[in-house]
């Protein structure tokens, strides 16, 4: 599980008690569910976790073709004859990981089942194609995120049920400017000013977008900033292009840009 | 944030707006939040109840989008910064004209410290210079461009003296009085000077400057102001005078303004209507052309659902492919299903027709022989027998309406219903009239369906969707209130798809629906093949 751990302090700005929850929810195992936009740090949080835990962190980027062999395993072929191969949550159940399911209802809800019997008191992980019942490490803990937006599907009842959850929002502009500066190596200033631009953008949500600027797309604008890129040009790139093509929404979101500069 | 202004936006008459002026107002909602209409119907710059006001046109030598981006940043400053209005009694009209100067200068400082790029916009309509006189109206106009560009430099004394009490700083960056409410001692004593240098002011004629600046009507409201005009109560938008009255019962829903750009919650209501009376009238139900063909072209659902192994498919499945080399090795059987594939199996859901029966489908279908609510019809009907016969359940209504209030929603199926003779009654007796609220009836539908539990949910529509309603007069706002419907529906998991009549009038299908939901079916021999391509 080496290659699962986290070797340095990935950087995360707490913006309230959310590292308080994670780790009262992990002292009891209970299994989390972070809910909020694309781009506003539930990955980041969790890396930052289980660096802070000591934990390995096995993460899952779910999609719509994912099947229940690709997250526990499957038998393989080698020059010995048949060997199994834990899938990912096998993985993390068997060595006592942290198990991140990323954007968990893009899997298809009949894939999403086999997370059930790990995420209740029972703590186990049927392995049926080799027999086997996996009862899950002590450290192993459950983790999947979801951002319930307008595109977004529901998570069926019986698996949201399961959870705890943590809501994430966009920081405060403050602290988002923070993020930014820190994590570009932008001056500050300039960061709030993007900032300031981003939280415009979030304005237009359900206005034309469906999302505003996460801060992972303002973090690339202050990228292409310190890259020498005019933050004006910076921003018209990194967020006006990249999220909208509709005419009335671009020239709307280029009005706001020219004015926030 | 909010504005400061008493002004109902959701209570004001408002034209159609240009996509230039919703793109504009759309700006106005990202940099301040402000939900407010942006209408071009004014000889002048201004705000009324109605939203922000501006003329068709720049004037010469300005282009329209940048000068309008201009005038309409300028009121909205004034909605976000100034108060809902000034005090003006006891006030000389040079005063009150100094207030509006002073005021405009105050709001633009205060926007331009939020959004610097703003000064761009404003400074370049400043175009005044000394050489243009010594009038009142011109020192107002030079002493508004000393106020907005710190690089302006005035030799007038009267302008200098303005600028010195406005501002604290040299570099017009510390405003003396950051309230309105002080404006009134830096204009008296500006007017004050202005009458010892006994200069006529002609308040009957002055409107403010540069002319991107609002008129300031909504600053005085107390009535002592000749010019002023209170605020007029109008009816929304798209609401005319002969509307016909609320109608109790049947369900509400919203309604999409695109001037506000908001749903209007519980805007119409949709009335569930059902023909029991017509017996069977010996009616002729309609029979398919080619019913093989219609069942086929609607057997095969799309290519959803669970990845299976499949003798082909689009990739190779890796645990098949495991599963046959341990066979081969232990000398087993070996499965030839090596593939993953997507299911095309039997169809499983609802399927809602819905037919428009606006006053419009009374006119010739493309053939001649009939007109086209009579073939949107059988169509109707033999589409939803062949849905039925590939395993979903149906449901067919008509739709027409008679304002908001008076949306009729026409069952002759319903979900559960046979497809029989009392059914293919409730068809026949459907007739044209009416408007077309297809955003109502799309909502209804969408609805309607959702309440039905498991498999694929699809709603069917037979119309040009040409949307109109003797209520609205705005061409766009209906056929736009159907689109964010449409776009609802399919974000609600459901799949649209819609039967035009007519080659010519397809684009407004296409419009609402999208391109690959819209089939023009001119013949009846073209349904499965229609069919075939939307459900398919």
């Amino acid at each position: 599980m080496d290659a699962h751990r986290i070797r340095s302090e990935p950087y995360y700005q707490s913006v309230a008690d959310e590292v308080a929850l994670f780790e009262a929810a992990y002292a009891k195992r209970l299994p989390l569910l972070l809910k909020g936009p694309t781009g506003c740090g539930k990955t980041r949080f969790v890396e930052h976790m289980a660096w802070r835990l000591g934990k390995p962190l096995v993460t899952v980027a779910c999609h719509e073709d994912l099947s229940a062999a690709d997250l526990v395993g499957r038998w393989l072929l080698d020059a010995d004859g048949t060997r199994w191969q834990d899938g990912p949550l096998a993985l993390a159940a068997r060595h006592g990981a942290l198990c991140y399911l990323d954007e968990l209802v893009e899997a298809r809800a009949d894939t999403t089942v086999v997370i059930h019997p790990l995420a209740d008191t029972r703590r186990v992980l049927p392995i049926a194609a080799c027999n086997e019942l996996l009862a899950a490490h002590p450290d192993f803990s459950l983790v999947v995120s979801y951002n319930p937006g307008p595109l977004a599907r529901e998570m069926k009842p019986s698996t949201r049920q399961r959870f705890c959850a943590l809501e994430f929002r966009y920081p405060a502009p403050e602290a988002e400017a923070t993020i930014v500066a820190r994590e570009s190596g932008l001056g500050l200033d300039t960061a709030a000013t993007i900032v300031a631009f981003g939280v415009r953008t979030r304005r237009l949500q359900g206005h034309g977008l469906d999302e505003g600027a996460s801060t992972r797309m303002l973090v690339h604008a202050a990228v292409l900033a310190v890259q020498g890129v005019a933050p004006r040009r910076a921003c018209r790139m990194a967020v006006v292009d990249a999220l909208s093509d509709e005419p009335g929404v671009h020239d709307a979101l280029l009005g706001a840009l020219d004015a926030s500069f | 944030m909010g504005s400061a202004l008493p002004l109902h936006w959701l209570h004001a008459e408002a034209p159609s707006a240009a996509p230039a002026l919703l793109s504009l107002q759309q700006t106005l909602r990202a940099l301040w939040g402000l939900h407010v209409p942006v209408v071009a119907d004014g000889e002048v710059p201004h705000l009324s109840a109605g939203g922000i006001h501006l003329p068709r046109t720049a004037p010469a030598g300005c282009a329209d989008t940048p000068w309008q981006r201009a005038a309409a940043a300028h009121a909205a400053a004034h909605l976000v910064y100034s108060p809902q209005s000034f005090d003006g009694r006891g006030l000389r009209p040079i005063v009150r004209a100094l207030v509006g100067v002073l005021e405009d200068a105050r709001v633009e400082t205060l926007a331009g410290r939020e959004l610097p790029g703003l000064q761009r916009w404003w400074r370049p309509l400043h175009t005044v210079v000394p050489a243009d006189g010594d009038g009142v109206e011109t020192l107002l106009l030079r002493l508004a461009r000393a106020l907005a560009d710190p690089g302006y430099d005035d030799p007038h004394p009267w302008v200098r003296k303005g600028r010195a009490l406005f501002f604290l700083d040299a570099r017009g960056e510390v405003l003396a009085e950051p309230r309105a409410k002080g404006l009134r001692e830096i204009a008296s004593r500006l007017g004050h000077d202005l009458g010892q240098m006994r200069l006529q002011f002609n308040a009957k004629g002055y409107l403010p400057g540069p002319g991107y600046r609002d008129d300031h009507r909504w600053m005085w409201p107390s009535g002592a102001d000749d010019t002023t005009e209170p605020l007029p109560a109008t009816p929304p938008p798209g609401r005319s005078a002969d509307e016909p009255p609320p109608a109790q019962g049947g369900e509400a829903h919203p309604e999409w303004d695109r001037l506000i750009a908001r749903l209007r919650p519980a805007w119409c209501r949709v009335r569930e209507l059902r023909d029991e009376a017509g017996g069977d009238g010996g009616i002729a139900l309609p029979q398919a052309a080619s019913p093989a063909a219609l069942r086929r072209a609607v057997a095969a659902g799309p290519a959803r659902g669970p990845w299976r192994t499949e003798l082909e498919g689009e990739r190779l499945d890796l645990d098949a492919l495991l599963r046959a080399r341990i066979a081969r090795r232990a000398r087993l059987p070996l499965e030839a299903r090596l593939h993953r594939g997507r299911s095309r199996g039997r169809r499983f859901g609802h399927a809602l027709l819905l037919i428009d029966q606006s006053a419009s489908t009374s006119t010739p279908w493309a053939e001649g022989e009939s007109d086209q609510l009579r073939a949107a019809c059988t169509m109707a009907w033999q589409a939803a027998r062949a849905l039925a016969s590939a395993g979903l359940r149906t449901s067919i209504a008509g739709f027409a309406s008679n304002g908001r209030h008076a949306v009729h929603w026409q069952s002759v199926q319903a979900f559960g219903e046979l497809l029989d003779r009392q059914a293919g009654v409730r068809l026949a007796a459907l007739r044209s009239s009416g408007s077309t609220r297809l955003g109502a009836a799309l909502r209804h539908a969408t609805r309607r369906l959702a309440r039905q539990r498991g498999g694929e949910q699809l709603v069917l529509v037979f119309s040009d969707a040409l949307a109109h309603d003797i209520d609205v007069h705005d061409p766009r706002y209906l056929a736009e209130d159907a689109r964010h419907a449409a776009r609802h529906a399919q974000r609600q998991g459901q799949r649209l798809a819609c039967i035009a009549p007519d080659r010519a009038q397809a684009a407004a299908a296409r419009a609402v629906f999208g391109a690959a939901q819209v089939a023009v079916v001119e013949r009846l021999e073209a349904l499965p093949v229609a069919l075939r391509r939307l459900l398919g």
